[in-house]
């Protein structure tokens, strides 16, 4: 299987929320609130976009 | 239900000079309260208790986070943030379970994390790394009842 690459279309959204289309290829909105993003990406497209954090660059994250 | 692993950006550093991203087990979820449904990235994170949310994301769902009974929650360097607990639903593929999961006001720095309580309860989880996949599979009652009894 392939990961899904998403490197290229995540790099400018470092730190925000992001709505993305559902088959990731597209960032319908971004923002701060996913409440924001939300509604802005309802004006972008009909469908049921997928809602992500995109984590600093500069750290790695432990769970 | 298989998942890709996500390749996501990070920034060369001064112990991995050459990696400019990283490759996570975050798979989307669907998050249920109500008649309102939002569809998030969430980290399969075995480490984490709890399933945990944004507060915020609870807030978008018309939940009153604040309502919900609190748990503190800590991790590596010993922060402790606090989450409130609510009874959701989450749906993972085709499949919906319910869940009581924490929404936190506090910084994760991830979309979600799906752990111990309420995820790896009930799913079985193969993380492959080299084949670039997770693989998620729904435990049924029989085989919750057989882990239960040592089979």
């Amino acid at each position: 299987m392939q990961a899904l690459k998403l490197t290229n279309l995540l790099k400018g959204y470092e730190d925000c929320w992001v709505a993305l289309n559902s088959s990731r290829t597209k960032v319908l909105a971004s923002g701060q609130t996913i409440k924001d993003i939300l509604i802005k990406a309802k004006i972008q497209s009909s469908e049921q976009p997928i809602i992500t954090y995109v984590s600093r660059f500069d750290s790695d994250y432990v769970g | 239900m298989k998942f890709p692993y996500q390749e996501r950006p990070r920034d060369p550093s001064e112990a991995f000079p050459n990696s400019s991203s990283r490759l996570v087990s975050i798979i989307p979820v669907t998050v249920i309260s109500s008649d309102k449904a939002i569809t998030i990235d969430a980290l399969v994170d075995s480490g984490a208790d709890n399933c945990i949310f944004p507060g915020m994301l609870g807030v978008a769902l018309d939940i009153d986070v604040h309502k919900g009974p609190k748990q503190k929650i800590s991790g590596l360097g010993g922060r402790i943030i606090e989450a409130r607990f609510h009874n959701i639903r989450l749906r993972v593929g085709s499949v919906e379970f319910e869940v009581y999961a924490g929404f936190s006001f506090d910084t994760i720095g991830i979309s979600g994390l799906l752990g111990q309580r309420g995820f790896f309860d009930n799913f079985r989880v193969i993380f492959d790394r080299t084949a670039n996949s997770v693989i998620v599979k729904k435990r049924t009652s029989i085989q919750k009842l057989l882990t239960l009894l040592g089979s």
